[in-house]
């Protein structure tokens, strides 16, 4: 219900900036200053609201799983997030297993290709600081890698969790 | 001299006063006449332009640089005996940070870890310290480039590169069959060598011999280091072999005097004893010129001796490993046999300074214990060796007319000239030790225009540019060997200071006093968008090859090779891996390697275990560090992070367990 209100107000939102800018006679996309500056006003869209802000702009299409890159993805997986994530339990970060059952594609890719400032300013980055007082640090994992990290989360999202 | 005067009165009665314990009368009296003196001066300097003390709100404004926002220049200052360089913001005076170069600096590992610590190898063994004189901005056709900076260190004669990229010292290198390394490191202008050259003159080799020896048997060197241009890795390309005078400071030729270097001298009456008399008794004393580029035909023709010596190269290697090369030869030019190669100029009277104008036709001698500024011109040199224009020779260098050389003098310049900057608009500005002022002189014309007194005892001073062929000019920063009564005092011994100084207008505005680590001596500066694009921030941990390195936590573990013990350890907000280490044993020799796994500006992580010897560390993002640490008996030690790098900072600690 709350993401609907949510989507409703983002649509409108979204209408009445796109009217402004009709009116406004401006046709310029947002620039990255501009959209910094709406973030640091807490003036998410509804799109944004739900899939995190960062340089993924549009829902993830999932197809079927691609082996290759969760093999990929699990290399990573152990090299880079396992120094504070574990599949199913509370370690620096939260447990990942069932992340994609919760947090769209967009989402997890959002929070790992930009971790500062989801913290700083994604509502629900907030409350993860809040809980775990620790900004999830910066990785330099390519947007490639971040694909391939959520093949294999999306493989582990289905397997019953492991003795850690 | 009338500023010249008022300046110094009122700071030697200060300085009576300071030195008096008792006798509170006399004090009080003292301070009144100090006083009285003191509004005087401030009486006189008012109407003498803004050379009054203090700051106006015209100066603060000129200083102030909001928080958040960055300065306008970066300044690169020799620590001097600290053996560092420190950099400050211009024209706010922020120190922004201080870079080991050549002395430990146990904050950052410098010296202390095994990765750093070749870098301070020489033929005399582990040398933890020198005195560090003059740095040196690397140049790309006579202006500063951004990429490199140079200094010496004047004990133990070496030449260290630091890159303006990581601002790490990345090499350095002994110099061979010297001492005294003053002359230095002053580079060509296109950085294809950097100088050094003894101040002091010993038996070349070294050997045993009778002090009073000196006029047989003591030579001195100048030393041109050939920088590799991609890497920056210095190698001694060839030393000369000059007679026994006291080889000072240099600059090098630009623009039409490319391809020449200029050195002062001192002691050309050769004394071994009681130099302050015996070495200022000549009127003149000799500037070496020497014509690089005919050296190098020398040397590509065969003319160089190899002479056997010892000397360390010490350089970062891929790994960020400090690698050190022993080298045993040198090629060695005699001017005997190589015409044409050096000459003398003679120049009044013990020269301290030797600086080139942005033109490269006019090469400013301090002549220390002159009551004149000398300038020579290059293209008179040039004539006059082409006539042979001789007054005779020392030990086969040709002794040019001073007459037939000399571009002009600067009369009456104040007491005491040091060293000459350029504002690359016609003037030149001469640090006056004695009568502690800077001087603005016009270039052609050599007529005083302004002063500016200094507090106090000004040596070297700085125009961002003013030695290149392209001076900015905004500023003159005066660097002062004494403060005195200018701060708050700190026990017997009191900050150095550097004062800033407006030059855009026609009459120098004084700006800003700020304190400098260690004694300031020379200094650069360039506009700060010359390195902040460059500016590295992190280094990648895919890239990182030192050998000890380990790319995840996956990789963290203890490794056992007989008594040592290498420890493969990760930091990361906010734990380390591993946290709990037990198998260690009494005696064993523990190496922690230390991989900071961040990939993100500004976020070292720290690592110290009770009873450590040497330091702790602090590692960059990306790179690893190890330091040796030998526990002696039995028990559980704890180690933590130095670095407050979260909220979870204090958690990040873990134990060592040893075991008899």
């Amino acid at each position: 219900m709350r993401n609907f209100l949510l989507g409703i107000v983002g649509i409108s939102l979204l209408l009445l900036t796109s009217l402004s800018a009709i009116i406004g006679c401006s046709s310029t996309p947002e620039t990255e200053a501009e959209r910094l500056a709406r973030w640091q006003a807490g003036q998410l869209n509804a799109f944004e609201d739900l899939h995190g802000i960062g340089p993924i702009k549009e829902e993830i299409q999932l197809g079927p799983i691609d082996q290759a890159k969760a093999t990929i993805g699990g290399e990573i997986f152990k090299t880079k997030c396992m120094t504070c994530h574990r599949l199913d339990s509370k370690l620096t970060g939260p447990p990942l297993r069932t992340i994609l059952k919760t947090r769209s594609a967009a989402y997890v890719m959002n929070q790992i290709l930009n971790p500062e400032l989801m913290g700083k300013l994604h509502p629900e980055g907030k409350k993860l600081m809040a809980q775990y007082m620790q900004q999830m640090t910066i990785q330099g994992i390519t947007h490639d890698d971040a694909t391939n990290i959520v093949e294999f989360l999306r493989i582990k999202a289905d397997q019953p969790p492991a003795n850690e | 001299m009338k500023t010249a005067l008022t300046n110094i009165y009122p700071y030697s009665i200060r300085k009576e006063y300071m030195q008096t314990n008792s006798h509170t009368a006399l004090r009080m009296a003292l301070l009144l006449i100090a006083a009285l003196l003191v509004t005087l001066v401030a009486g006189c300097a008012k109407q003498d332009s803004g050379q009054k003390v203090g700051g106006t709100a015209d100066a603060a404004a000129k200083v102030y640089v909001a928080p958040g926002s960055y300065d306008d220049f970066y300044a690169f200052m020799s620590g001097g005996f600290s053996g560092q360089v420190s950099v400050y913001g211009l024209p706010s005076g922020r120190l922004l940070r201080v870079i080991p170069v050549f002395s430990q600096d146990p904050e950052k590992a410098y010296g202390y870890c095994e990765e750093s610590k070749g870098l301070l190898m020489t033929s005399h063994g582990f040398i933890p310290w020198d005195d560090a004189h003059h740095p040196k901005l690397s140049q790309t056709n006579g202006s500063a480039d951004g990429r490199w900076l140079f200094i010496n260190g004047n004990n133990t004669p070496r030449v260290a590169r630091i890159d303006l990229k990581s601002f790490e010292t990345e090499e350095t290198i002994e110099i061979p069959n010297s001492s005294g390394n003053h002359a230095s490191p002053f580079i060509t202008q296109g950085t294809e060598y950097v100088v050094a050259a003894t101040r002091f003159s010993l038996p070349i080799p070294n050997r045993d011999v009778a002090i009073d020896s000196y006029k047989e048997n003591f030579k001195g060197t100048i030393s041109y280091i050939k920088v590799d241009s991609a890497t920056g890795h210095m190698n001694i390309a060839f030393q000369i072999l000059v007679p026994g005078f006291n080889y000072d400071l240099s600059h090098a030729g630009k623009g039409p005097s490319h391809g020449w270097s200029f050195f002062t001298s001192y002691n050309s009456e050769q004394a071994n004893t009681v130099l302050e008399v015996n070495a200022s008794k000549n009127d003149k004393d000799m500037m070496a010129a020497v014509n690089w580029k005919k050296a190098e035909e020398y040397v590509a023709a065969g003319k160089a001796k190899t002479w056997k010596t010892q000397y360390y190269h010490n350089y970062l290697d891929e790994g960020r490993w400090a690698r050190s090369e022993v080298m045993n030869e040198v090629k060695v030019l005699d001017p005997k046999d190589c015409p044409g190669m050096i000459y003398y100029l003679p120049t009044p009277k013990s020269p301290h300074g030797s600086d080139v104008d942005p033109s490269g036709e006019y090469i400013v001698a301090g002549g220390k214990l002159a009551a004149l500024i000398p300038v020579h011109s290059f293209s008179k040199m040039i004539k006059a060796i082409e006539n042979k224009e001789f007054e005779g020779d020392i030990e086969g260098i040709p002794v040019l007319k001073y007459e037939s050389v000399l571009a002009g003098e600067v009369q009456n310049p104040g007491l005491g000239p040091l060293h000459t900057e350029f504002d690359g608009k016609g003037f030149a500005y001469t640090s006056m030790f004695l009568s502690s002022e800077i001087v603005k002189w016009k270039l052609g014309t050599w007529e005083v225009v302004d002063r500016m007194p200094t507090y106090y005892s000004i040596g070297h001073l700085l125009i961002p540019g003013g030695d290149t062929r392209t001076p900015f000019g905004k500023y003159v920063i005066a660097l002062n060997k004494i403060t005195k009564d200018r701060y708050l005092p700190t026990g017997p011994e009191l900050t150095q200071s550097a004062q800033l100084i407006d030059i855009s207008g026609d009459k120098m505005q004084m700006l800003l006093d700020f304190p400098t680590i260690g004694e300031p001596h020379y200094a650069q500066a360039c506009p700060a968008s010359l390195l902040t694009g460059n500016s590295i921030k992190y280094f990648n941990i895919a890239d990182n090859k030192n050998p000890y390195a380990i790319k995840s936590e996956a990789e963290a573990g203890v490794k056992r090779e007989g008594n040592t013990v290498h420890v493969y350890m990760s930091t990361i907000r906010t734990h380390f891996a591993p946290d709990n280490i037990e198998g260690i044993k009494a005696g064993d020799k523990v190496y922690f390697h230390v991989t900071n796994l961040e990939q993100d500006w500004d976020v070292p992580h720290g690592f110290s275990i009770i009873g450590l010897n040497n330091s702790e560390l602090l590692v960059m993002p990306g790179d690893t560090r190890t330091i040796l640490w030998e526990p002696k008996a039995p028990g559980v030690y704890p180690f933590y992070c130095t670095d407050f790098c979260s909220a979870l900072h204090q958690e990040m600690s873990g134990y060592v367990r040893v075991s008899n």
